[in-house]
């Protein structure tokens, strides 16, 4: 029997099949938001309407191998964060199921963590540079364009629904700095698990994460323990996340660093034919001082957030979206009326 | 602020998830349970969200705006797979089995056929996605015997859709049949020369 498989696979060599080019895949996707929003502040000027117009388009390309790997690229035509052409390294997909990415890979436990539902949209009071508190669960990303992320296959270790990722970042060779952060060498671990409950699934995720900085003033690294849960059941979603640590931010100034963050996140979800509704809490607080200093009390920095959205399935790819938010910031233990307050958004997001 | 020490460390974690991920070869399907997963990675991976976000925060979120948007509209502007196909290569060509009207794959599936083709089959069915072999004796080999199973779990053209499981038998001196160890090297073997027929006949059609 052995030799008829041998057989069978030399026949395959002898064809000239392992040979010939395989078939690559390249296509186009994007993205594109268009949305209208309007923000009044505590402070009690005007409020103010904005456009938004935020797009992207990548283009995607794969190969696979006569062994079964995957190997995956692109770039980015055009990025609608910062409008600049912006590659996607390269990512292995071994037929064990292991995952690799290398070159601007993303951090372990961000992938991991599960998803909380939050508003969709893009309303919200913006905030300032001075206010440090976190916003979301992965506040402390960071990593160089040198390193990768590992995903394990599914079922890792052999226990149904676990998945494991690892990470890293290197930047060794990076010239100190005094007072200008910039990371160095990063590390992340992760891992989340799947099962159900009778009708509900639930999600546990989460990891760590940890950021050197090339900044010889620094007194604390980036880092940061997060952990999350997700409930479906039906049509309804229930989330509730939590991260805790510490990171290093550009500032006007001098850079700084932020100690004491605290981060929590919770959120619901509901669907209903054509329309998914969404709410969702955030706050996080966090103590900001320079490089080097010593935070005070006085320095304490915090972020709150009730927001909702209504989404609308149009067609497929369109959607449309009214979001809501209502913010609340303090800078320096005192509140930040000019960027605290409502904000409304309606718009359309198409992908293809 | 320092130099990070762990770097060996993580490389070493890296192989050994490595290799306890990948031995695990006669694992059940759990597809159904990571198809309601609500980890970022799964989420994303689902809705067809083609472009990386690496690590910056405003691309993740991004990114999760795109997978939602995926979701919730039942996929892109052309269809359920993210992008559309640039000068016919590859891209969505696997959707060909819905005008066989099979819910299977149907290069793996005649691949396969061919692979086992000097083998007598017991049953056939492309619905199900299940090739069963009767036994089989090589002429040269009459004291050994070795039977074949073939699963196609997708319709997607790529490894993990595709499961063969052999099971050989050796002849005692008492004429019964002994069952023989399963050699994963000959499943792999046979899933590899399945998977590059079924690939030459994708490129044929295209």
């Amino acid at each position: 029997m052995k030799k008829e498989l041998l057989l069978a696979s030399a026949l395959v060599g002898t064809l000239g099949l392992s040979g010939v080019a395989q078939a690559a895949d390249m296509s186009w996707s994007g993205h594109t938001r268009n949305g209208v929003t309007w923000t009044d502040t505590d402070e009690g000027a005007d409020a103010l309407m904005t456009g938004g117009q935020q797009s992207s388009l990548t283009v995607s390309l794969s190969q696979v191998t006569d062994g079964g790997t995957t190997i995956a690229t692109g770039f980015d035509v055009t990025n609608e964060n910062d409008a600049a052409t912006d590659s996607s390294g390269l990512t292995f997909t071994f037929n064990s199921g292991v995952k690799l990415d290398v070159i601007e890979a993303g951090a372990a436990y961000a992938t991991q963590l599960a998803a909380v539902p939050s508003a969709a949209g893009e309303q919200g009071v913006g905030g300032t540079s001075t206010n440090s508190a976190p916003t979301g669960l992965t506040y402390a990303n960071a990593n160089d364009l040198v390193g990768f992320e590992l995903h394990s296959a599914a079922d890792a270790f052999g226990v149904d629904g676990l998945k494991l990722g690892v990470s890293a970042s290197f930047n060794g060779d990076a010239a100190a700095t005094t007072s200008t952060h910039s990371v160095e060498n990063s590390f992340s671990v992760g891992a989340s698990y799947v099962t159900t409950a009778g009708d509900t699934s639930v999600t546990v995720g989460g990891g760590f994460f940890q950021a050197d900085t090339i900044a010889t003033d620094a007194t604390s690294d980036t880092q940061s323990t997060a952990m999350s849960i997700a409930a479906v059941t039906g049509d309804l979603t229930i989330g509730l996340g939590y991260a805790s640590g510490a990171y290093l931010k550009d500032n006007t100034t001098t850079d700084q660093q932020v100690t004491g963050v605290s981060v929590t996140t919770a959120g619901v979800k509901y669907v209903s034919g054509d329309l998914t509704f969404n709410l969702g809490f955030a706050s996080g607080e966090g103590t900001d001082s320079d490089l080097g200093s010593v935070a005070t009390a006085a320095s304490g920095d915090s972020y709150e957030q009730t927001a909702a959205s209504v989404g609308y399935a149009i067609a497929s790819g369109v959607s449309a979206t009214i979001g809501y938010s209502d913010r609340s910031r303090s800078t320096e233990n005192t509140a930040s009326p000019t960027t605290s307050g409502t904000s409304w958004y309606i718009g359309a997001d198409v992908s293809f | 602020m320092k130099k990070n020490s762990l770097t060996p460390l993580i490389l070493l974690v890296s192989l050994f998830i490595v290799s306890c991920s990948s031995s695990d070869k006669e694992k059940k399907d759990t597809s159904d349970l990571y198809a309601k997963s609500q980890t970022r990675g799964e989420i994303i991976d689902r809705s067809g969200t083609l472009f990386r976000a690496g690590s910056d925060k405003k691309a993740m979120q991004r990114q999760m705006d795109d997978a939602n948007n995926r979701l919730i509209s039942g996929g892109g502007l052309f269809g359920k797979k993210g992008g559309i196909s640039i000068l016919g290569l590859g891209g969505n060509d696997s959707g060909v089995q819905t005008s066989m009207g099979m819910p299977i794959n149907p290069y793996l599936w005649k691949g396969s056929l061919e692979t086992v083709d000097f083998m007598p089959l017991i049953s056939a069915d492309p619905f199900a996605g299940i090739i069963l072999t009767d036994w089989y004796s090589s002429g040269d080999s009459l004291g050994e015997r070795c039977k074949v199973n073939i699963f196609i779990k997708g319709v997607d053209l790529k490894s993990q859709n595709l499961k063969v499981n052999s099971f050989c038998q050796k002849l005692n001196p008492d004429n019964i049949w002994i069952d023989q160890p399963i050699v994963a090297d000959n499943n792999i073997q046979l899933e590899n020369a399945i998977f590059n027929k079924a690939k030459k006949y994708r490129l044929a059609i295209n």
